[in-house]
């Protein structure tokens, strides 16, 4: 590390040095649905001085791409991207700034992912952002308007965010999910539906994740997930399920030939069809 | 309004080309502003619209603002509209008396050239309706004849650009024309428009020539050349279509409000920033906050420009709306966007399918969007029916207390603990905390006791909210109505559970209520000593006694007056169900509330709380079971 990039992780806002995190590197690409990256990529434009900046919301079932979404974004803008797992037992400093011990006993200021990306002026992802609990959505609130800063009540100091700093936010759409306060709600625009991709874009997806594949053996997996959802044995599947039997298969296979319902029952939780059963 | 323009001078210095991209309300208005501007001069203005069709379309154009379409068999459509720069001229040459020529050819099909020419010269000989009642005999290959080459780039094409601004337009739209790869209906065309503006440029007079922005390239290349004489004197036969209000937005990519708007201040200039923000303020946008209405605008400029356009399209108007204030706004906006009050009573037969101008390109903005409306208003039934099920405070009648067995208080454990952690609604306790070191956050503040027992240790202990479970949990175990199943299958083995009313003995419902372990209240079926489950609510934590608020059930409505009680007095609640029909007419708030079936729960797991049996009266009011 040089001197400029141990010092640029280190800034001194107020007196108070806050420890910067590293930004992530995440090879994401993302293949089809070329509307929905256009919605998100609009979002991130200011096209005059006077625009407010706008934090989309990404929203979908699990496995549909919210996060590669939000990753090739964030790619495309050329900007350093930071991800932030939100979880229900986050609390304000864990999303702003945290206080740690050091080797040497001193208190130490570390900054999360979302405040080094606002220092810096990239972009934040704060993946399953609904599970945060209303305290933690407070703390953003200031953030996420106008005024475009947070407070850290930890380290006492007002944090600005740079011009070109983003925040996007992904939720499932699942009954995990619970109440974000309106006031929050009324500042998170737009919000993105990320559906699942039709047959031929997941075909796609798929070949760009697994090259070097039979064309065959994904159709073949294909229809036979799409036939055990039709059947009610499988409620559904994701991008991310069939991707993961196709390399778990490859993996397995080794020269062998393994069946796709082996593979996929290792993988999904598929009930075998009986007579008289309720379709639901 | 956009500035300059593209003006071609030719060598002989008469000719001033004007270039538009259909139905864009800037291009009109340029078209007005030059004519105004040169209305005391000596000039004719050179249209590009087919010539022989001037008595259609100016008495179509006499009938503006309200809209038609001047269509014929082949549906090329030549839209009549206040924002078609060629229309505006044509409007203007009525308004000031100025001369105006149709230098397009009418082209009655699609193809070759030299097989056109044949066809026509045939047709004048033996009449046309004798050479189509029988053309091989006539040496006229009809295929031939009709075969549409069209560009294949150009079907691929979604239509014009939705450009403002012509120096852009110029340098990012459209390429110089190639004959080599031009189909023989373009070149056609072309050729034919150049013939006829090379014969009124030869008259010395100023030629102000209107011409799309795809094809004026095309007029210059041929316009010095020499061509052979295109005869085309055989007019196509059209019609004037009266257009629908809600069908003007498919012969028009421009905005119809807009279009409305540029009418009524046809001689101002197009203030289209000011009509956006109109549009969006002026769609009963009254239940929407100011900062939604904003969000939509700037999010409808960036969307604009992701597309490579200065102004937003009526697209992108909507999606905007529809991805930052939802679709009931988004469809405010449509309905403004698409109103055009000119052809609010316009009636015809006409039906307007998707129509081609004579480029082939769409008329209208061939993306599309899904809007769904929420459901209804309440209507004052729903209200009434909804005030009788609002829990209303009873009055108090007592009740009586009874042991329950061993069994069922055990089961009734199992069951929570499944559903407590299966099920999950966590908040910070207000109540408990744990406490741990110091390493990483200071969490709710100093655990002084804990750092004081410490003693002379330099450790120092933090206080953390401990995260407790708020859901409260809804079960509703009667089968499914027929009106929520309508295929319902009783053969075989079936995964519902079956409640049977047992032998022949008086039974009853009754609203009851657990306090021992966990608070419950519910709605069961009684028969003697036998409880069955119809609807039960069981909550982690009830800030009350159950007895206050169990008799608020009501028997007749179960599941209805238990998601009252439910929400009333707890933060998140679970409700699992097969009747949902049941919950249409009730506000749900599913940020609070989530509906899932009742197979959402295992079998073992939902006949514990099935059924369970009393054991004795208890007379003393202490905690019972």
């Amino acid at each position: 590390m040089t001197g400029k990039e141990a010092r640029d992780r280190v800034v001194t806002i107020d007196g108070i040095n806050i420890h910067l995190r590293e930004p992530d590197t995440i090879e994401c690409d993302w293949v089809g649905q070329r509307e929905v990256y256009r919605l998100l990529s609009a979002a991130f434009l200011k096209v005059r001085e006077t625009d407010s900046v706008m934090t989309p919301v990404l929203v979908g079932p699990p496995g549909s791409g919210k996060t590669t979404l939000a990753c090739a974004v964030a790619k495309a803008y050329q900007l350093p991207l930071y991800l932030v797992n939100c979880t229900a037992d986050m609390r304000p400093d864990d999303l702003l700034v945290t206080p740690v011990l050091s080797s040497d006993r001193r208190v130490l200021y570390r900054a999360s992912g979302l405040v080094s990306a606002m220092i810096h002026g990239g972009i934040c992802i704060l993946d399953e952002a609904n599970r945060m609990n209303e305290k933690t959505w407070a703390s953003l609130a200031s953030l996420l308007d106008d005024r475009r800063y947070i407070e850290s009540v930890i380290a006492g100091v007002k944090i600005a965010a740079h011009p070109e700093f983003r925040l996007v936010a992904t939720m499932n759409d699942d009954s995990s999910t619970f109440n974000i306060p309106e006031y929050i709600e009324s500042r998170l625009k737009p919000i993105l539906p990320v559906e699942f991709p039709s047959q031929d874009e997941l075909r796609q997806i798929i070949a760009h994740h697994v090259p070097h594949v039979d064309p065959d053996l994904i159709q073949a997996i294909q229809e036979y997930l799409e036939g055990k959802k039709k059947s009610g044995c499988l409620s559904d599947y994701s991008v991310r399920d069939a991707i993961l039997i196709l390399r778990y298969r490859e993996k397995l296979a080794a020269g062998e030939d393994v069946s796709i319902d082996y593979v996929a029952k290792k993988i999904l939780k598929i009930q075998e069809s009986r007579p008289g059963d309720l379709f639901i | 309004m956009a500035e300059g323009g593209k003006r071609m001078s030719h060598p002989g210095n008469n000719l001033t080309i004007i270039p538009y991209i259909p139905t864009i309300a800037e291009y009109a208005a340029r078209i007005q502003e030059e004519i105004l501007r040169r209305r005391r001069d000596d000039f004719i203005i050179a249209v590009d619209l087919p010539a022989g069709l001037e008595t259609q379309v100016i008495k179509a154009t006499r009938q503006l603002p309200e809209a038609s379409v001047v269509i014929d068999p082949l549906m090329r459509g030549i839209p009549i509209i206040p924002t078609s720069a060629p229309i505006e001229a044509v409007r203007s040459y009525l308004d000031y008396g100025l001369e105006c020529r149709f230098i397009d050819a009418s082209l009655p099909v699609m193809g070759n050239r030299e097989e056109y020419q044949h066809f026509v010269q045939i047709s004048r000989q033996f009449g046309l309706e004798k050479v189509l009642s029988d053309p091989e005999a006539h040496g006229v290959n009809v295929e031939e004849l009709c075969k549409a080459w069209i560009d294949p780039a150009l079907e691929e094409q979604r239509g014009y650009p939705f450009f403002h601004l012509p120096g852009v337009a110029a340098s990012v739209g459209y390429p110089e024309y190639d004959p080599h790869t031009a189909t023989p209906y373009l070149q056609t065309r072309l050729q034919c428009m150049a013939c006829h503006l090379q014969r009124l440029l030869d008259t010395g007079i100023e030629v102000l020539f209107v011409c799309s922005e795809s094809l004026h390239h095309g007029v210059l290349h041929y316009i010095e050349e020499d061509l052979p004489e295109i005869d085309d004197s055989y007019i196509v036969p059209t019609r004037i279509c009266p257009v629908k209000e809600a069908d003007v937005c498919r012969i028009t990519r421009e905005i119809p409000f807009l279009m409305y708007l540029y009418d009524l201040y046809r001689d101002t200039p197009v203030e289209r920033e000011q009509w956006i923000r109109n549009l969006y303020c002026g769609a009963e946008t009254n239940n929407f906050p100011a900062n939604t209405v904003n969000a939509a605008i700037d999010y409808a400029y960036s969307l604009a420009l992701t597309d490579r356009q200065v102004f937003p399209d009526i697209y992108n108007l909507i999606a905007a709306a529809k991805y930052t204030g939802g679709d009931d706004f988004a469809i405010n906006v449509l309905e403004s966007a698409l109103s055009y009050p000119p052809n609010h009573t316009t009636d015809g037969d006409c039906i307007i399918r998707p129509i081609l101008d004579y480029n082939f390109m769409n008329l209208e903005n061939a993306r599309s969007i899904t809007l769904r409306r929420s459901l209804f208003k309440p209507s004052s039934r729903i209200t009434s029916l909804r005030e009788r099920l609002t829990p209303v405070e009873r009055r108090y009648y007592g009740y009586t207390r009874w042991h329950r067995t061993p069994e069922s208080i055990q089961a009734e454990s199992d069951f929570m603990r499944y559903m407590t952690r299966r099920y999950v609604a966590l908040e910070p306790s207000k109540e408990e905390w744990t406490v741990e070191e110091f390493s990483c956050g200071l969490g709710e503040g100093f655990d002084v006791k804990e750092t004081l027992r410490n003693g002379t240790g330099d450790k120092i202990f933090v206080r953390e909210p401990a995260l407790e479970n708020v859901a409260c949990y809804i079960i509703d175990y009667r089968d499914p109505s027929p009106e929520s199943l309508p295929h319902q299958s009783h053969e075989g083995q079936s995964t519902s559970i079956t409640i049977t009313p047992g032998r022949k003995k008086t039974t009853f419902n009754d609203c009851i209520f657990f306090d021992k372990n966990y608070p419950w209240i519910g709605v069961t079926e009684v028969q003697g000593r036998h409880y069955t489950s119809t609807v039960m609510v069981a909550f982690n934590k009830l800030d009350r006694s159950p007895t206050q608020v169990f008799y608020n059930l009501v028997a007749e409505h179960p599941l209805t007056s238990a998601v009252h009680l439910a929400t009333r007095y707890a933060k998140y609640v679970f409700i699992f169900t097969d009747n949902r029909h049941e919950l249409n007419d009730i506000p749900i708030d599913s940020r609070r509330v989530k509906v899932l079936s009742r197979g959402a729960i295992p079998d073992a797991v939902l006949r514990m709380m099935a059924r369970f049996d009393i054991v004795g009266l208890r007379y003393d009011d202490r905690r019972g079971d």
